[in-house]
Formats: C-alpha cells, structure tokens, sequence
C-alpha cells in the first residue's frame, strides 16, 4: 500500500477500508503452479472442477511468479530446487503468501531421515504462511488450507497501523 | 450536424481518463513498493539468467505475417468498395474494377501457394535428387587387385577415400 500502508489508527473508516481490501486480496489469490512431486496431483485436482478452487477466485494458476499471489509448494524440496524456489519466491511482487503443501514441504516427509537430497521443510527457504499435512493432503485438506489462508489474510491490518506484539512478563 | 460525436468523444476521453486516473491513484497510494535487487531481477525459471534473450525465429512466421498483411490490406480496400456498390450510377464501373483489383490480387495468391509458401511444412517433391555419379556399389562391392582406388574416383568426381588405407580397402 505505498504511501499509505500501516500509517493510520484504528476508527470504523480505516478498520472498513481494510475490510475491503482484505476482502479483495483473499478472494483473488492467484497460485503459482509450483507442483514439484506428487502433491502436484491433489493439487491439479483441486483445480479441476470436481474439488474446484475457482469458487474461491483462486482459479487462475499462474505460470509466472510476476503475476500471482500465492505459491503452493506442492512436493519434495530438494537442494537442487531450493535455490530456485528463494529466488522465484523473491521474484514473486508483494503481497504474497506461502502454502507448504504436503507432508514433504512441512518437514521433510517421508524423506526426513535418510533424504540427504531433501531440505527437511521449505520454511529453511522462504517463510511460510500455511503448513498443510498430509502425504499427499486430500483436495479437501489443500482448500481447508486455502481457507485459513483466506482467513489470514482478512486478519492483515493495511491501512492501519500494526500493533506491537505483546510478550508475556 | 456532427454534435453527437462531438459529445462520443468527450465520454470517451472521460472514460479513458477515469480508469488511467484511477489506476494511477491505486498504483501511488495503494500498491505495496517493496523492490530489491533479486525481485528486480530476470526471470528464467528460478535460474540466474544467462546468454542472450535474443533468440532465432522461424522464417516461416515472417512469411505468414507478410501474406496475411498482404491479403488484409485488399480486405480493407474491399470495404468501402461494397459500400458503395450498390448505387446504381457507378455499379458497372465498380464491378469491373473491383474484379480486376481481386484479380490481380488472385494471381497472387496462386503463385504464393504453387510456390509453397502457405504449407509450415514443405513437400518433397521427387525431381529435386542432385546427381553426383558415386554409386553405392562403389562401396559395397569387394576391391578387385586389393588397394585399387573406387571407380569414381577415376570418373573425377572428388570422393574423399585414401587408397592407402587399409581400413577402407577392405570393406565390403
């Protein structure tokens, strides 16, 4: 939000526009097609029209991170593709989300123990806004994802300004 | 008499001016700016980009593109022609000179597509075999007299074989 981002105190006007704002960005989350294993598979089956996440505006699948909001990190990472998924995440414009996807993108899966190829978790790369379980999560599972995603987002504060964090004394 | 489009283009200029203002506004006030040097950088797949972004083309595309401009011109010379075709005054004249306009314009097209130019891929057509006089057998049939050179190479026709050469001498 440029100029205005953050600056203002609570009052009904900022606390509506945020509304609004919130409103717009959740129900237009475009993903980046990011299937790197067999997530990949619940995942293109969750665009497709029985599990349909285009009811939820997040139809439009991406190729590229320029022009999408959300990258769904469906798979196995591996050391090989870690580099290139910081750097497609830093490519990727503001505001952006991360789902890990999958029991391999939260913490390694499967591949925790003897994967010397896999990096145990994509949150040891780009930071992470929902972690799906799941090996490989139902369709179900991924737009229950999507919707604490959404309801994540109708919590961000855009206009006004972030209150500090409150550690317990 | 031309108001109305005078008042057509006001709600146009306004309406063009409108959504350009409001984005402008949105992309000042409401567009989160956040660039660093790996955001700004190009893409390719997650790799560091490297070689040159300029890449060869397929010559078949700026032919197809030619023609079309070609053919698309005629089409727009054909509009107002059809428009006034059917007053009475100028039909005849306007039939002959629209047909030989199309005419001209036809013998075109059958050259272009005799000469293959709107298949994307080209037929091989029989006749086109270059003759350079080697035979097959030269290589197939076993030397008579062991190290003799081919028989095309006595025919002048430059077959690059090296008669001292025992590997190629003996192969049958």
């Amino acid at each position: 939000m440029g100029a205005l981002e953050n600056r203002f105190d609570h009052n009904v006007l900022t606390t509506s526009v945020d509304r609004l704002v919130n409103w717009a960005r959740r129900s237009s989350v475009w993903p980046m097609t990011f299937g790197l294993a067999c997530c990949a598979i619940e995942m293109m089956a969750v665009g497709c029209s029985h599990f349909d996440v285009d009811r939820f505006g997040a139809g439009a699948f991406r190729a590229t991170p320029r022009q999408s909001d959300l990258m769904i990190v469906a798979g196995t990472v591996t050391f090989k593709m870690a580099e290139l998924i910081r750097r497609l995440h830093e490519q990727m414009p503001d505001p952006k989300y991360v789902i890990a996807m999958g029991a391999c993108a939260t913490g390694g899966g499967p591949y925790y123990k003897y994967g010397y190829h896999v990096v145990k978790g994509v949150d040891r790369v780009i930071p992470v806004d929902v972690y799906i379980g799941g090996c490989p999560p139902r369709p179900e599972a991924l737009l229950d994802g999507l919707m604490a995603l959404q309801a994540k987002i109708d919590r961000e504060n855009v206009l006004r300004k972030n209150l500090p964090l409150v550690t317990a004394s | 008499m031309y108001y109305d489009y005078l008042t057509l283009a006001v709600l146009l200029v306004f309406g063009v001016a409108f959504v350009y203002l409001n984005i402008l506004l949105g992309a000042v006030l409401f567009r989160p700016k956040n660039p660093s040097e790996l955001k700004l950088s190009t893409y390719e797949c997650g790799e560091e980009a490297f070689g040159s972004s300029w890449i060869r083309f397929d010559m078949r595309f700026y032919t197809v593109a030619l023609i079309f401009v070609l053919f698309d011109l005629e089409i727009a010379f054909l509009f107002p022609w059809a428009s006034v075709f059917k007053d009475p005054a100028v039909r005849d004249i306007a039939a002959t000179e629209g047909l030989v306009f199309i005419g001209i314009l036809f013998l075109g097209l059958v050259y272009v597509w005799a000469k293959g130019d709107l298949d994307w891929v080209k037929a091989f057509s029989e006749g086109r075999a270059i003759v350079t006089g080697v035979h097959p057998s030269d290589f197939t049939e076993a030397r008579r007299g062991g190290g003799a050179a081919p028989p095309s190479a006595e025919a002048g026709v430059g077959v690059a074989s090296d008669p001292g050469d025992p590997q190629i001498d003996q192969t049958t």
